[in-house]
């Protein structure tokens, strides 16, 4: 008997926006309780809603990003329940005429390959408030409506998904995607990054295939959750399906919650008590006609992926993977490494200092990419001098830093403070002839095979050029009439 | 309490009327019911709004009898929504309707006449209910 692991995901992805999806409520995280809530948002009676138009846009970019179709018609629908934090008895979201379908995302396999996962559809709801139950024993609940009204976008995937790490690497993708568009900080503990997945076992028994029944799972609220409520999920279905052999057809779907503490899943609601929504349009909101043009214009800022960077990235200019990955994280710094790159023939060596001292320095300044007071064709200068042997490496991190408290240039600054090293292999050659004469008896002990000796020597060349001396020109030449 | 509140909160004809919409949407029912309403909603407001190239108003009482006494309909919903028969129309439609005082009963209570005029013709309705009752509102 084998096995093969069915999932398709969820995901909820709260927007970023100024204002909530249908007043102008601020949308912000946190804050007291019930500061940030208006009578439509509150669902009292004679309220009325508008679309906030962020909320489409966020939800076109985010649907061109994962190669969906564009609706050219859409509406809103009335998801019908009542629950305390659902102020209007209804959440306004989509139903049968979504505004994006029929989307991918290629994600990595267990085994190193890329699978293609399809994306069924990706609509535009708003949030729920929350419930905040006491904790101080009292049986009592409260409803903060600050969260209710927030605009979300819900991404459903086919279930072509066959792992748990794969259903994370989704996720994650997902995540990356939208964060690259600017359009949510995806933070799975803020909540603005939700996921609840969808997961069966394929069996294969003698020549026939059984499906187990379908477990919706709720609660995963980190990566590592959502791993290892999977990973649970596929052990107790098997375990199931040898005890009890109950099939999809039979049973239908439940819904389970994980529980982090335990590392469990446990039963929430059976086929039985699945809700009726109740679905009808919206009646406060007229459906929307999305123009192709509009369309054309919003996925110019789309722009390239970070999937696709880091592939050019790493066909083009053939930098380590790891920088490749850290370089297309970021629009602002991926652009800035390619602006140097322009005109210079060592990308590794632009890779590695804008990972290393240039991150350094805007991290421990705090300063953006933007801000940043080294343009990229003032750093290719700077690695050009540390190219030509100008100035030593070290030197030249002290003159990068220099360069973005001053704005001055690289060869400025190498000019005014005589930080030009000596290069030049005969005045080089002079004074290592010199330093040898001076010092006959470290130069035979070299010769003797004391190694040290060289280090001494070296430290004399240095002193006699203050410091100046190109390191391994230095050695080189020292070493050449050592031998002599 | 959620639970509470609302089957004391609500009145009978309120609770009367969510069963029937929640009953109308529900699973299986959506389209026999919600679905097909819609349809002949549209129908209808085709109808009467294509009267319009004809006429400037639809005129009609507001109401099909003059007031009733209170608690006389309350035991029998059917009758009572009967009373709203020619209002709802404007609801079902979507097109603006004006009730406007128009004489007594011969026991002397108020008679309404309604007006129904096409689409955004609210101030032209305004306008007719100032013509036939005069500038002030009566009292």
């Amino acid at each position: 008997m084998n096995y093969e692991v069915i999932i398709g995901c969820e995901v909820h992805i709260q927007l970023s926006t100024e204002s909530k999806a249908f007043c102008s409520c601020a949308n912000l995280f946190g804050g007291e309780p019930n500061t940030r809530v208006c009578p439509v948002c509150t669902g009292l009676p004679g309220s009325l809603p508008v679309v906030n138009r962020a909320l489409i846009d966020g939800a076109i970019l985010a649907g061109l990003a994962l190669n969906c179709t564009v609706a050219e018609v859409t509406k809103f629908d009335r998801k019908n329940y009542i629950y305390p934090d659902l102020p209007k008895g209804y959440q306004i979201s989509q139903f049968d005429m979504p505004i994006c379908t029929d989307g991918h995302l290629e994600v990595e396999t267990d085994d190193g390959e890329t699978r293609r996962i399809g994306i069924i559809r990706l609509h535009m709801e708003e949030d729920t408030g929350k419930n905040i139950h006491a904790d101080d024993g009292r049986d009592l609940s409260f409803v903060d409506f600050n969260r209710s009204g927030t605009p979300l976008l819900e991404v459903v995937s086919a279930p072509d998904i066959r792992s748990p790490q794969e259903a994370v690497r989704y996720v994650q993708s997902i995540r990356e995607i939208v964060r690259y568009l600017g359009i949510s900080d995806c933070n799975m503990e803020e909540a603005s990054l939700r996921c609840d997945a969808n997961i069966n076992l394929w069996v294969h028994e003698e020549g026939e295939t059984y499906a187990t029944p379908i477990v919706e799972v709720k609660n995963m609220n980190s990566f590592r959750s959502i791993r290892n409520a999977l990973q649970y999920e596929v052990k107790r279905q098997l375990s199931e399906w040898k005890a009890h052999r109950r099939t999809l057809e039979a049973e239908g779907k439940s819904t389970r919650g994980y529980v982090d503490a335990k590392g469990i899943t446990v039963l929430q609601r059976s086929k039985e008590e699945s809700a009726d929504y109740r679905y009808f349009p919206e009646p406060d909101l007229k459906p929307i006609a999305i123009p192709r043009e509009y369309v054309e214009s919003l996925r110019k800022r789309v722009g390239e992926l970070p999937a696709e960077k880091r592939l050019r990235f790493l066909e083009t200019y053939h930098i380590p993977e790891r920088d490749a990955f850290q370089l297309a994280v970021s629009p602002a710094l991926a652009d800035y490494f390619e602006a140097t790159v322009a005109e210079y023939a060592n990308p590794r060596r632009a890779a590695n200092w804008l990972l290393s001292e240039v991150l350094k320095y805007m991290n421990a300044t705090g300063t953006t990419v933007p801000a940043l007071r080294v343009e990229p064709d003032a750093l290719r200068e700077l690695l050009l001098a540390v190219d030509a042997g100008e100035v030593s490496g070290k030197t030249a991190k002290e003159v990068f830093v220099e360069m973005a408290e001053t704005g001055e240039r690289a060869g400025a600054i190498i000019e005014r403070r005589g930080l030009k090293q000596i290069s030049n292999e005969s005045e080089l050659e002079e004074i290592v002839k010199r330093i040898i004469a001076e010092n006959e008896s470290s130069a035979d002990d070299f010769r003797a095979g004391k190694s040290r000796a060289l280090k001494f020597l070296m430290g004399q060349v240095m002193k006699a050029t203050r410091g100046k001396a190109n390191p391994q020109l230095a050695d080189r030449i020292l070493r050449d009439h050592l031998r002599a | 309490m959620y639970e509470r509140t609302r089957m004391t909160g609500f009145g009978d004809e309120v609770k009367r009327r969510i069963l029937i919409g929640t009953y109308a949407l529900s699973s299986g029912y959506y389209d026999a019911y919600y679905k097909k309403a819609q349809a002949v909603r549209k129908l209808l407001r085709d109808e009467v709004e294509s009267s319009f190239k004809r006429y400037d108003f639809l005129v009609s009482p507001t109401a099909p009898t003059p007031a009733f006494p209170l608690g006389s309909k309350t035991d029998d919903p059917l009758s009572m929504y009967l009373t709203d028969v020619c209002t709802t129309y404007a609801n079902l439609t979507g097109l603006p309707a004006i009730s406007i005082p128009f004489g007594r009963s011969a026991t002397g209570l108020p008679i309404g006449m309604q007006a129904t005029g096409a689409s955004f013709s609210d101030t032209l309705l305004i306008g007719l209910a100032k013509a036939i009752h005069g500038e002030e509102a009566s009292g």
